[in-house]
């Protein structure tokens, strides 16, 4: 018979129109929880219903994981998700992406459409996001004064980082006005320059009552705002569009004065670290430097020492060859010669002929010799001597 | 050097520090280096410094001219 189908051709062509639908595709359903079953899986099973009618819902393990609150029967929540079909049973259910505590359920959709758009817009682009200074000079606070997060982010940077200016902005963190309270204080900080980064904190509260930083106007001040900003709103678990926007999201407010407040002490310790080594290298330096000084100055000395000792060799030289010349000696072997009496030279003919007897020293020995008057003036330069050869040794000479 | 972050100042040093380390440097250039290194010190050292009214408030006058005052926690 021509049209007839299989069981799973039906099934496969009801699947197909359930998928191709556009309201199923994604869709917000409200209702509440029964028959809450966690497989070991790690999938998530229950029922949704409301006074009439009831739908199967799955939460697979990936989604459910990131979910805030235990899901409880009886709880009135949102899911949202797409409607589909188990294949082999032909069973359709919600499959569940999200799901949040009623009560939260229209806010809810808000958050979620202003999400999307600012992140098409780019408020989110990671490429724009600024880095948070390691060691700020000044931070700037926008909190409220009456909330514990204020007090905590002090005493934590205080503690950590004493050397750490605070300068608060101060704004309430909920209901109606806070919004705008919250970008005026934020303007207001921008127009002291000292401050270099902006911690937007709150402490944990419902989330309701977080609302304020989801506001549109908010992110767009953050996106816009010319100093760094680090959001620390609520609890771990809570997301605000102001944590998407920011520059850098803490999970808590004490987290975010942790990112701005390095431990004093350990950049004490890492400076002293570097002192220590700038100062041996340079000692080192110095004193190679110096060994290499006291090396050339034994050089130096070295050759200076030598040079004083050729000097002094050149000056005997030139003594030595003085004190030839004046070697009385010398000239005899010129053929001059020398009277001497006790070994003292006899300088005068007058001297000789008192003396009477003498030595008379030639180049080659020396001879006794007696003096006297010559008779005749005639005569020559040996007038006054006459002697006899007495053989003396030569070597005295 | 005022609009040097602490940051920035602790990676010149290092850069400093390790040029200095490795001996490379001539006698000048290293006292040279030296003397920067002891700047960038000091400069860090003051960035360190416990601050002074360290607590402070913005004030919006009536006016309109936004100033600081000193602040203290148990105000609150």
């Amino acid at each position: 018979m021509p049209g007839v189908l299989t069981v799973a051709e039906l099934c496969q062509h009801i699947r197909l129109l359930l998928d191709n639908d556009e309201l199923l595709r994604s869709c917000f359903v409200k209702g509440e929880v029964s028959s809450v079953s966690l497989y070991p899986s790690g999938h998530l099973y229950f029922t949704l219903k409301d006074a009439s009618h009831q739908i199967s819902c799955v939460m697979f393990r990936q989604e459910n994981q990131g979910l805030k609150f235990k899901l409880k029967e009886g709880m009135k929540v949102t899911a949202s998700g797409r409607v589909s079909i188990f294949s082999g049973r032909s069973q359709y259910q919600l499959i569940v992406q999200d799901l949040k505590p009623d009560g939260i359920g229209e806010l809810y959709l808000a958050f979620l459409d202003l999400k999307d758009k600012l992140e098409k817009e780019g408020l989110f682009d990671p490429s724009r996001k600024r880095s948070i200074p390691f060691f700020p000079q000044t931070v700037g606070i926008v909190t409220s004064l009456q909330g514990a997060a204020l007090h905590d982010m002090i005493s934590i940077i205080q503690r950590r980082n004493p050397a750490v200016k605070i300068l608060i902005s101060p704004s309430p963190v909920q209901g109606q006005d806070a919004p705008t309270n919250l970008i005026s204080s934020l303007r207001k900080l921008q127009s002291f320059p000292e401050v270099e980064v902006v911690l937007l904190a709150r402490g944990g509260g419902s989330p309701e009552e977080l609302w304020s930083f989801n506001d549109e106007n908010l992110a767009r001040e953050i996106f816009v705002c010319r100093i760094p900003v680090i959001s620390g709103v609520g609890h771990e678990t809570d997301f605000t569009i102001a944590d998407f926007v920011a520059d850098r999201r803490a999970p808590t407010p004490s987290a975010a004065a942790e990112l701005v407040s390095p431990l004093r002490q350990d950049l004490l310790q890492q400076l002293t670290g570097l002192k220590e080594r700038l100062m041996r290298s340079m000692e080192r330096k110095i004193q190679e430097k110096e060994f290499q000084r006291l090396d050339y100055l034994m050089q130096q000395l070295d050759r200076a020492f030598q040079n004083k000792v050729k000097l002094c060799d050149i000056r005997l030289e030139s003594l030595q060859d003085k004190l030839e010349a004046l070697n009385p000696y010398s000239i005899l072997k010129r053929g001059y010669v020398l009277a001497a009496k006790n070994g003292k030279t006899i300088k005068t003919a007058r001297e000789a002929l008192l003396e009477k007897k003498g030595t008379l020293i030639f180049a080659d020995g020396e001879i006794e010799a007696v003096f006297q008057k010559q008779p005749s003036r005639e005569g020559s330069r040996n007038q006054y001597v006459q002697g006899n050869f007495l053989n003396r040794r030569n070597d005295l000479l | 050097m005022s609009e040097l972050s602490y940051e920035t100042c602790i990676e010149k040093l290092e850069e400093l520090v390790k040029k200095l380390e490795s001996g490379d440097l001539p006698l000048e250039e290293s006292l040279q280096a030296y003397e920067k290194g002891k700047q960038l010190i000091a400069y860090c050292s003051e960035k360190l410094k416990e601050a002074q009214g360290k607590l402070q408030i913005v004030i919006q006058k009536e006016n309109g001219s936004l100033e600081s005052a000193p602040f203290q926690l148990d105000k609150i």
